[in-house]
């Protein structure tokens, strides 16, 4: 039996229970008042629920290309500066787009994507410290 | 595997992402990348992918499955001469 989500009141509402649907006393039925932290209205097109991540990749997307034509044109020490900047963010962002979808899905309850992709940053946070490790 | 060429072209790039950055801070950590040559790498990468994402969704599945095929041909046989 699947327990209803606490942040999908839309689309999974709470089983009314027996004495709410019969009624108290006085034959009113009472209503389930339940807190909600925060409603994400899943009618929404995928472009409009996706914006703010899709408008952050590509930002970051456009410093790593500007910061790649610097470190490709500029002298040194500007130069190679900014071919670490542009590396940095060609790392980041990738990662960056996992953590926003695995927070994305836990907050929305698909708790198997989350995990999944909590396990992929936890795959790579390991590579990381064995790196250190090993350095 | 009957997945269609934009579906699996999408998700090769997602995947080869991730282990790429992986592997590029394990890289990074050891203080391995040659800076000078990551940069023209950065701008054509970054080039070709928006050029074939526009690319990819003009043509036609078919088209799009030779030409990656014609690419992966040429990047063997260049890896090939090298080795």
């Amino acid at each position: 039996m699947s327990r209803p989500h606490l942040y999908r009141p839309l689309l999974n509402r709470p089983v009314p229970s027996r004495r709410s649907r019969t009624g108290n006393a006085t034959g009113a039925a009472l209503p389930e008042i339940r807190r909600v932290r925060r409603v994400i209205d899943l009618r929404r097109t995928e472009e409009v629920r996706y914006a703010r991540m899709v408008t952050t990749l590509r930002v970051l997307v456009r410093v790593a290309f500007v910061a790649a034509l610097a470190g490709l044109l500029l002298p040194d020490p500007v130069g190679p500066a900014a071919s670490a900047v542009a590396v940095t963010v060609v790392v980041a962002a990738p990662l960056l787009r996992v953590a926003w979808l695995a927070v994305r899905w836990y907050v929305r309850g698909d708790r198997r994507y989350a995990a999944v992709a909590a396990a992929l940053l936890v795959v790579v946070g390991a590579g990381s410290v064995v790196a250190l490790v090993t350095r | 595997m009957k997945v269609p060429v934009k579906v699996a072209a999408s998700t090769t790039t997602f995947t080869v992402g991730i282990t790429s950055a992986a592997a590029l801070i394990v890289f990074a950590i050891h203080g391995r990348i040659n800076l000078d040559h990551a940069a023209p790498v950065i701008v054509g990468s970054l080039v070709g992918g928006r050029l074939g994402a526009r690319l990819q969704a003009r043509f036609a599945p078919n088209v799009v499955r030779a030409a990656l095929g014609a690419v992966l041909v040429v990047v063997a046989g260049v890896l090939f001469a090298r080795s």
